[in-house]
Order: C-alpha cells, then sequence, then structure tokens
C-alpha cells in the first residue's frame, strides 16, 4: 500500500466519520473491508476518537469575564474619544497651519537675511556730504541746459579767469556803482569788503561778464588806473594787462581758446603799456551823474521754480568764466 | 437576562437582532452577545492555546475587538463566523509568539497521567469498552488528550478543535480560517491521522 492510497483511505475514512461520504464512497469501503479487515477497525477507533473530542468538558470562560469585556471597552470608549477628538477637522487644520507656519518661517527667515546682505552689497554709495553751490552757479546751471554745466564751475577749466583791478580815491562810490550793475545783471556776488578794498567774485557765462564789463564803463574816469590780472592756466603765470579798457576786457571774457586768450591778453598788456595814455581826472560832478551814490539793492537769492527764472533767456553755449572785481582806494591823489 | 428569553434553535437570527442592537450602542445586546458565545470562544481559544491564563486573557481580547468593530461588520458572513474568526487569528498570533518562547512538553505533563492512560488506550482499542463519554470526562484522561492536540501543528490542530470540538461544518470552518473545504478536509484528514498516533505513543 503506497502513500497515496493511504492518504485516500484515510480521507475516505474521514468522510464516513464525518457523515459525508457518497453511496459510491461506502460501496468503496464495503469493497476495502473485505480484503482488509483491519480498515473496519481504523475506522472505529476515529469514531471513538471524535467522540472522545467531542465530548472533552468545555472549559468554562471566567465569570468575571464579560464584566471585564464591558470595562474594557468602556476604556477604549473614553480613550477613543479623546484620539478622535484629537483627529478633528480643527485640529487637523490648526496643526497643518501650524507646520505650514513652521515652513514658511523656515524658507522666509533665511531668504530675508539673504535679501538683506545682497541690498547692503548693491545698494548705491550714499552721495556724502552736499557740495555747497553758490547762486552764481545755480544761475549758471538755469542758463544752460548743458550737462556740463551741472558740473560744480569751480572745478572746471576756464579759458578766462582775471582779476579786474579798480583803483580809485572814490572807493566806496565805485565799489556801489559796480554791486549795483552786478545786480542788474542777474549776477550775485557778495562782496567782501574792508576799509580799501572790495572784492567781487563772479562765475558766470562769458556774454554776462562782457555784458556786465559794458556797462561799468563810466567807471573808467573816475579811476587812476583799471588793469586786469590774466590768471594763466592752471594758476600758472599771469598776464598783468595795465590800463585795460572795457572792450578789451569783453573781448579777452568771450575768448574760447585759451592759447588765443594768452596771445590777446599779452598783445593788450604790451599795447596798454606804450599808449602812455592818462585816464582823466576825476570830477565829482561827473561821477554824480553816472549815479555812483546810489544806493545798491540787496541781492536776492534766486529761488528755484519762480516765474522769473532765466529760463526764457537765450540758452548760453559759453562756459563759464571767473572774474574777480577788486576796487581799491588810492590815497593822496 | 433578557437577551435569553428569546434564545432558541436560530442563533443567527438571535445574533442578527444582537448585532443590530449593538450596533446602535445597546450594551445590553453586547452582554448578552458575550454570555452567549463567552464559553464557546474560551474552550476554542483553550483547546488551541492550552493555558488558562492566555485564554481568558484572549477571549477578553477577541469580544472587545469585535464589539469595538461591530459597527464595520456587513454582515457578509454569519457574526458566529466572524467572531470565530477573529478568535481563532488573535489565537493563532498569541500562540506563535508564545511557542516560540516554551514550547509545551508532553511528556512533563504525561509523567502525571499515567494512571489514566490504561482507560484511554481501552477506548481507542476496544469498540465495545468504556464509553468515550464517560472516559472524556475523567479530568486526567481529558488532560492527556488537550496535551496531544497540543502537539499537532497549528494548521491541523486549528481545523481539529473547530471540527471534532467545535463541531462546525467544513464550510463555516473554511469560512472562519478563510481556506477551501478541500484543504479543510485534507488538514482534517492529516490531524486526525496525527494525533490518533499521538494517542498511541503516548498510550504504549
Amino acid at each position: 500500500m503506497n502513500e497515496n492510497h493511504k492518504i485516500e483511505i484515510e480521507e475516505l475514512l474521514n468522510d464516513l466519520v464525518d457523515g459525508r461520504a457518497t453511496d459510491r464512497q461506502e460501496t468503496e469501503f464495503k469493497r476495502l473491508a473485505k480484503h482488509n479487515p483491519a480498515i473496519v477497525d481504523q475506522l472505529a477507533a476515529m469514531q471513538r476518537q471524535k467522540e472522545l473530542l467531542g465530548a472533552l468538558p468545555i472549559e468554562s470562560a471566567p465569570a468575571s469575564l464579560a464584566k471585564e469585556v464591558s470595562s474594557a471597552l468602556e476604556r477604549k470608549l473614553i480613550l477613543g474619544d479623546v484620539a478622535e477628538s484629537e483627529r478633528t477637522l480643527a485640529g487637523a487644520s490648526h496643526l497643518v497651519l501650524c507646520r505650514i507656519l513652521t515652513t514658511a518661517a523656515m524658507l522666509l527667515l533665511p531668504l530675508g537675511l539673504l535679501s538683506f546682505v545682497v541690498i547692503e552689497i548693491l545698494k548705491p554709495v550714499s552721495p556724502g556730504p552736499a557740495v555747497y553751490v553758490s547762486t552764481d552757479e545755480m544761475l549758471a546751471r538755469q542758463e544752460s541746459d548743458n550737462l556740463a554745466a551741472l558740473t560744480p564751475v569751480v572745478d572746471t577749466e576756464r579759458p578766462f579767469d582775471g582779476i579786474l583791478t579798480f583803483a580809485t580815491n572814490r572807493q566806496m562810490a565805485v565799489s556801489n556803482y559796480i554791486e549795483k550793475r552786478i545786480f542788474d545783471q542777474g549776477l550775485n556776488s557778495f562782496p567782501n569788503r574792508t576799509a580799501d578794498v572790495a572784492t567781487y567774485q563772479i562765475t558766470a557765462p562769458a556774454e554776462k561778464i562782457a555784458i556786465l564789463i559794458g556797462s561799468l564803463e563810466n567807471v573808467w574816469p573816475h579811476c587812476r588806473d583799471v588793469s586786469l590780472r590774466v590768471i594763466g592756466s592752471s594758476g600758472g603765470d599771469a598776464i598783468e594787462i595795465p590800463q585795460v579798457q572795457a572792450k578789451q576786457i569783453a573781448v579777452l571774457a568771450v575768448e574760447d581758446n585759451r592759447q588765443m586768450l594768452q596771445h590777446l591778453a599779452d598783445q593788450y598788456a604790451r599795447t596798454n603799456e606804450n599808449k602812455k595814455t592818462l585816464f582823466a581826472k576825476e570830477e565829482a560832478a561827473e561821477l554824480q551823474d553816472i549815479g555812483l551814490d546810489e544806493s545798491p539793492r540787496l541781492a536776492m537769492p534766486i529761488l528755484a521754480g519762480t516765474d522769473d527764472a532765466p529760463s526764457e533767456e537765450p540758452v548760453s553755449t559759453q562756459p563759464t568764466i571767473r572774474l574777480r572785481i577788486r576796487i581799491e582806494r588810492t590815497i593822496g591823489q | 437576562m433578557s437577551c435569553f428569553h428569546n434564545h432558541s434553535n436560530n442563533i443567527s437570527l438571535d445574533d442578527t437582532s444582537l448585532v443590530r442592537r449593538c450596533q446602535r450602542g445597546d450594551s445590553e445586546a453586547m452582554s448578552c452577545l458575550i454570555i452567549k458565545y463567552q464559553d464557546r470562544v474560551y474552550n476554542v481559544i483553550f483547546k488551541i492555546c492550552q493555558n488558562h491564563d492566555d485564554s481568558a486573557e484572549l477571549t477578553q481580547d477577541t469580544f472587545v475587538k469585535v464589539l469595538e468593530s461591530i459597527n464595520s461588520f456587513r454582515g457578509k458572513s454569519s457574526f458566529y463566523t466572524w467572531l470565530f474568526r477573529v478568535a481563532v487569528n488573535h489565537s493563532l498570533n498569541y500562540c506563535k509568539r508564545r511557542f516560540k518562547l516554551s514550547p509545551v512538553s508532553l511528556d512533563a505533563e504525561n509523567d502525571q497521567l499515567e494512571e489514566g492512560k490504561g482507560k484511554l488506550a481501552a477506548v481507542l482499542a476496544d469498540p465495545n469498552g468504556v464509553d468515550p463519554a464517560v472516559v472524556a470526562q475523567q479530568k486526567e484522561l481529558s488532560q492527556i488528550v488537550v496535551n496531544s492536540i497540543g502537539q499537532l501543528q497549528q494548521e491541523h490542530r486549528v481545523v481539529l478543535v473547530l471540527r471534532d470540538i467545535e463541531q462546525m461544518s467544513y464550510a463555516e470552518i473554511a469560512a472562519v480560517l478563510q481556506i477551501e473545504t478541500g484543504t479543510v478536509k485534507s488538514r482534517l484528514s492529516r490531524a486526525r491521522a496525527k494525533l490518533r498516533q499521538l494517542l498511541e505513543t503516548v498510550l504504549i
């Protein structure tokens, strides 16, 4: 009897024990029993084994089982309620919100620090202390839209830079007259006055300087000497023009070629030296005629954006030049 | 208790009613279900695990699990099948862990049961001998049988317990263990043969 046949017989006997055997299985069992009576004993033993197992006493559960189960359920329900409340939508939303805010803070804080560093690196350098620009310079800027005019004039290379000196025994009257003419021309220069000397420094377009000089022609007769000192380039050698005339100054002022300016100044200096022309003697009456005693008007500051801004005047393309007018008192003559 | 007033042979009908009441939160119905099945569940678990304390704890856990998830019970199988499925799976998982730590020694138990061996041998050998039901009620003899069951492989032991002790049908066993009926048949055949072999060894 091989192993497979044993298993088949075992399953056949099990079906018989369990009452699940078909008619064909019962016939098969009867056929086997005729040849092998031991199978009948095996079937009987299996039936008795089954009866024995079925007759085993039922183990009773502990009497307190139902109560313990109820208590355990109550504990779970209570703990479950707590856990459920933690899983509520509000709690979940709050948790999500907290997580989002935390993440945002973690991202934004480094970004903010990085931005601050980048801004500190890239921001433009502060312009430094403000440069004081005189009123004359403001005028010069208003008269020219040229970008070069915006550059502080004191730093530019001017074709003409001169010191015009009036020597007169009526220093106060001449000074007042000149100051009035300066003001009338729209030029502004506060005088630096001492007992014997008054100085005006004017920085303006050459045309304006030329017009100013032209308006001062009446001063010449009241001066013992009028000289012009043309400052050389970069403060180099100066040319002293004695007994200079107003027309000569006007020519030099509008000359924008420095070499030509130097040449003209040199020519005027030699010519005037040779002329030995004497100025007319001072006459008080004539002086009164030209209005030397008129009180000068105080210079008024020019406000930006005012209606009388000189924007309507022709725009000057000439560079600004500097002229210092010096009125010296002469004594005993 | 009131749940036993309607106790009848139609268990499924009663189970359905009790389950619905439990799903509505009726604690009395829960108690009824526990009392109704606690001994049968405990008995099966004990035959599988062979330990009273463990069986009590496992039975309690089984009922807690079932009643805790009673609302998820959709009635695709009977409550009885569902309950025993939970109990068997819970027991098998527990026993797997326990037997790894402390295997049961059949010899140690049998040393104290020499006296009962003769009676049990006579029961199995002589068809006209003592009534097996009478023998089974003798504590020492039933202990030998239970210990022998404990020597079976788990998958064989469970099928044997559910069929020969709990008296389940092949279909119910298949539903509880979620296996094919043919598998139940083959496992049962091997389990009975192995148990007979074990008992013969013990009794010789």
